[in-house]
């Protein structure tokens, strides 16, 4: 499978090409064409993972051609074991979503249009090893974005949509920035991200440290990290159900993908530096997160606090650097995306129904609609981390990576999950029982709802059952990593 | 002398088409026809200026300089000319009598462009620019009974007799300290003779003046919203490319090609002129509701990101116009965009909806919209980023901030008339049909923006080689 990486990359936005020149009241055809193009990525990165060598830390799959000789740039891509992970999830979140999106009746045309173009973006982000293709990539995802919350959202969508715009635009032009100083600092100048992974960490450590704050600066708004963070409730509230399943899902991955991929092998001395820092942010992002989800109204903006909350345990784990902590933060980069994935899919259903998202509207739902509460207990369980489902097994292993080398900030983010136990759990309550409103007469989730649903759950089960399924795909990616330090 | 005649054989080509185009204007054939000839002679200059490549170097005893950098922006200048006259095909606006004069005025300053970046001589410069000037105000305030075209004529001769005038006077001090005109003469002067330091500023300064005016920098820049906005749409078009093109590759011929003026104060006020412009450009463009004014603006912006560039020094050449390149076909696109889906004045409100009223248009538009703004991978991101490099590798890291700062800043107006045209809605507005003339145009100048983003090795190779003085 010679060229796999770049077909999976650019699939997507060959699909979009065709839809383009089908005529917009085709509808159903668009959604066919979309829908099989996506279907197709998924199989192609289901192929990507059966052939995935487990022992080696290698890179996987990897291409590379000249691009622009004169300004050193090479188009090149490879997958390893943190990447792997994120590329799943971006084509199973992709082609769900997609699954999800027959509620948009909209300009349908213009939204599978950039739906593709997000989806090419997203995978290319994951897939590059050159930094400046991986700039551009990491731009490309802005644009669709905007347009998907501008034009398919809330009614604030267009604050929501200026909003993520800027704050992720000032990031990564800084990002472009440090991504030019990064080539002038070593020589011979390259961008080839393996070959800076080698020459960077020999920088002395000043030079280390300011490049890393850079980078860090567009990571932690993309994370997003306290206090860069305000940009994602408007976004993900204001945004229709599948496109806040993908900006939850893989959007945010894009930032704690960054730090693996770049903060953390180029900048070893910067990063223990920082370690500390990095472990305060990550336990006050937790706590932060969850107490403001507390005091929300919203059934979505709640949900949108504690993806905030969950980046924290991914940003407590990265700050540990040990293989606990980096396998913890990997897998729960992956587990974050599942299952909040599927709790803004679960929004959406009781959306469609209700029309409103306050959660004074709801109330014992659970005799009402049986399917939907079991779902929704599940989500909600593994969200929290209740052993024997996924999310469990990312929290904890975070947290014990950072109890051997932050104690205190694992201890502060310890009692904060209480915080996170307590706000899905009133959650439930308020929506599934308590006494039913009298008004309340909602059909239970139907067949395709539960089709979107159900492999996330299942995922969900299996990961938390069986954990080494995914951690043996990032065993000797973080190995290699831990070496570098 | 004869050899010389066949150098200029492009510009002979169109400057005879021009005089036919007079001649058929008297005679009454239709505009559209006037404008298919015209075009056509454009195109057969192209296909001829390749063949003066390898003429040899001097013409005309030293007016003409032949190089291969002269040689790639009289393409520039051919290609951009081309583009404007299939525009005005579309155009409708005009008085209908007389097609013949406009075509004329526009391949006459097409023809005085490319005099004037093949000037080997600063009296020859002086004259080709100063008809371009000339031609310049004629063409702005080419709607006789609109009173903003009018008023744009004025202002432009007001503010280009001043800095023509600046710049002769310039000419004259250059005159006066070396005894000659020649750049060659001129530079064996300076090799090897010392000549008082002030003097040579000063004279460096006026010269720049005028050739700043060209390329609208900051505080030069003063005509350019009102000349754009009451210039007809075409003329709009090609002011916002071809002359600017032209001011940068006079500053390259003036100040880089044998450091004539190139004092070790450069750098500095380099770095000054390219901040004010890039600032006050985005600044002035921020608050616009016309979008042929906020569009004016930008383009003052993007001739601050290009000087950039130039303060960079000889490094940064490749870049400047990789960018001028770059700049001329998003621009280009943008402009004509707007002028097709909305009136003369362009405001901001009539751009709602536009996603419905012309999905193609509004589609064309944003795509160029955002390569102005920088978004990659379209070419207009590859012009930003080989000057950003350009600028760290030479040191100037305050100005690359700048450069980083105000790309953050154009973003947001450009991506206003996005959100008008694709967030608004409007419901009864009729459908905007485009004319095939301008969508031609169109369609070449996003397949270049497109190209140029994905291959911009193709451009940067040949530059390279052309900047390796």
């Amino acid at each position: 499978m010679p060229h796999i990486l770049t077909g999976i990359i650019f699939f997507p936005l060959a699909g979009a090409l065709a839809a383009a020149f089908i005529p917009a009241t085709q509808t159903r055809l668009i959604r066919f064409i979309v829908l099989s193009v996506n279907a197709a990525v998924l199989g192609a990165v289901g192929a990507l993972v059966c052939s995935f060598d487990r022992i080696t830390p290698a890179i996987q799959f990897y291409e590379r051609h000249a691009w622009i000789p004169q300004a050193g740039i090479n188009y090149s891509v490879g997958v390893d074991g943190v990447s792997l992970g994120m590329v799943f999830l971006t084509a199973l979140l992709g082609f769900l979503a997609c699954l999800a999106s027959n509620g948009i009746v909209k300009r349908v045309k213009e939204y599978f249009l950039f739906y593709q173009i997000l989806m090419t973006g997203l995978l290319g982000t994951f897939l590059a090893l050159d930094l400046v293709v991986f700039y551009i990539f990491w731009e490309t995802v802005l644009v669709p974005m905007f347009f998907l919350i501008g034009i398919w959202g809330g009614p604030r969508r267009e604050y929501a949509a200026w909003k993520f715009f800027f704050y992720t635009l000032a990031g990564s032009v800084v990002m472009l920035l440090a991504i030019v100083a990064v080539y002038f600092c070593v020589t011979p100048h390259t961008f080839d991200m393996l070959a800076l992974a080698q020459a960077v960490p020999l920088l002395n450590g000043q030079i280390q440290g300011v490049l890393f704050l850079m980078f860090f600066f567009a990571f932690a708004i993309k994370i997003p990290v306290f206090p860069f963070h305000t940009w994602l409730p408007d976004a993900h509230v204001e945004a229709p159900t599948p496109v806040s399943v993908i900006l939850a899902g893989v959007l945010l991955k894009m930032g704690t993908y960054g730090l693996f991929r770049i903060c953390l092998p180029f900048f070893p001395q910067a990063m223990f530096a920082f370690a500390g820092i990095l472990g305060l942010l990550g336990s006050v992002n937790l706590i932060y997160g969850a107490c403001a989800a507390f005091a929300q109204t919203d059934f979505k903006k709640m949900i949108a606090y504690s993806s905030v909350s969950h980046m924290g345990f991914v940003l407590l784990g990265f700050a540990a650097m040990n293989s606990a902590g980096f396998n913890g933060s990997i897998l729960e980069m992956f587990n974050h995306g599942i299952i909040t994935g599927a709790m803004f899919l679960l929004v959406g259903v009781l959306y469609d129904r209700a029309h409103t998202r306050e959660l004074s509207a709801f109330g014992g739902l659970a005799s009402i609609m049986p399917r939907y509460a079991f779902f929704c207990v599940f989500m909600a369980l593994a969200s929290f981390g209740l052993p024997g489902l996924s999310g469990f097994v990312g929290e904890f292993l975070s947290l014990a990576g950072a109890f051997s080398t932050l104690p205190f900030y694992a201890t502060i983010a310890s009692i904060g999950l209480i915080a996170v136990v307590a706000l899905f759990l009133f959650i439930i309550r308020k929506v599934l029982w308590e006494k039913p409103k009298d008004d309340i007469r909602w059909p239970d989730m139907s067949f395709s709802e539960i089709a979107v649903i159900l492999p996330l759950a299942v995922i969900t089960l299996a990961a938390g059952f069986y954990p080494d399924s995914i951690l043996q795909f990032q065993q000797q990616a973080v190995e290699l990593l831990m070496k570098g330090l | 002398m004869s050899a010389s005649i066949y150098y200029i054989l492009p510009e002979l080509t169109l400057f005879s088409c021009a005089i036919l185009l007079l001649v058929g204007g008297v005679l009454g054939f239709r505009r559209q026809f006037l404008g298919v000839m015209a075009f056509i002679f454009i195109m057969l200059a192209i296909f001829i200026l390749p063949l003066t490549l390898d003429m040899g170097n001097t013409f005309f005893s030293g007016m003409l300089v032949n190089s291969a950098f002269s040689c790639l922006m009289k393409w520039l200048i051919l290609v951009i000319t081309a583009l404007v006259v299939l525009i005005s095909i579309g155009y409708s606006w005009f008085e209908s009598d007389d097609g013949g004069e406009y075509y004329f005025f526009v391949l006459s300053a097409s023809v005085s462009m490319m005099f004037a970046v093949s000037a080997g001589n600063l009296m020859m410069l002086y004259l080709a620019v100063e008809t371009l000037s000339i031609i310049s105000y004629i063409l702005a305030s080419y709607l006789k009974k609109d009173l903003y075209s009018t008023e744009a004529g004025l202002k432009y001769f007001l503010f280009g007799a001043l800095s023509t005038g600046l710049m002769l006077y310039g000419i004259s001090l250059v005159y006066g300290l070396f005894g000659t005109l020649d750049f060659s003469g001129i530079g064996a002067f300076l090799a090897t003779t010392r000549i008082h330091e002030p003097t040579l500023i000063l004279t460096a300064v006026l010269i720049f003046s005028g050739l700043a005016f060209k390329a609208s920098l900051v505080p030069f820049h003063m005509w350019v919203a009102d000349v754009y906005e009451g210039a007809p749409w075409p003329v709009a078009v090609f002011f916002a490319v071809a002359p600017k093109a032209t001011g940068f590759a006079l500053l390259v011929n003036v100040f880089f090609a044998s450091p004539y003026f190139l004092t070790s104060s450069w750098s500095g006020v380099a770095v000054l002129i390219a901040i004010l412009t890039m600032t006050v450009g985005n600044l002035s463009a921020f608050h616009q509701n016309s979008v042929k004014r906020l569009l004016a603006f930008s383009s003052v912006a993007h001739a601050g990101y290009i000087f950039a560039a130039f303060a960079a020094g000889l490094t940064g050449l490749t870049a400047a116009f990789y960018y001028v390149i770059v700049y001329a076909f998003m621009n280009i696109g943008a402009f004509t965009c707007a002028a097709f889906l909305s009136s003369e004045r362009a405001e901001l409100e009539s751009f709602k909806g536009m996603s419905r009223r012309a999905p193609v248009g509004a589609f064309l538009f944003s795509v160029f919209l955002l390569s102005l703004a920088g978004l990659p991978p379209l070419a207009g991101f590859f012009a930003k980023f080989f000057v950003l490099t350009a600028l760290v590798d030479s040191g100037h890291l305050v100005l690359a901030a700048f450069l980083v700062v105000n790309s953050i800043v154009a973003f947001f107006y450009y991506l206003k008339i996005i959100k008008v045209m694709y967030f608004d809605e409007t419901s009864t507005d009729p459908k905007i049909k485009i004319p095939l003339f301008v969508f031609i145009t169109l369609i070449i100048c996003l397949l270049t923006v497109v190209f140029l983003g994905a291959w911009p090795q193709s451009v940067i190779e040949t530059l390279s080689i052309i900047f390796n003085f």
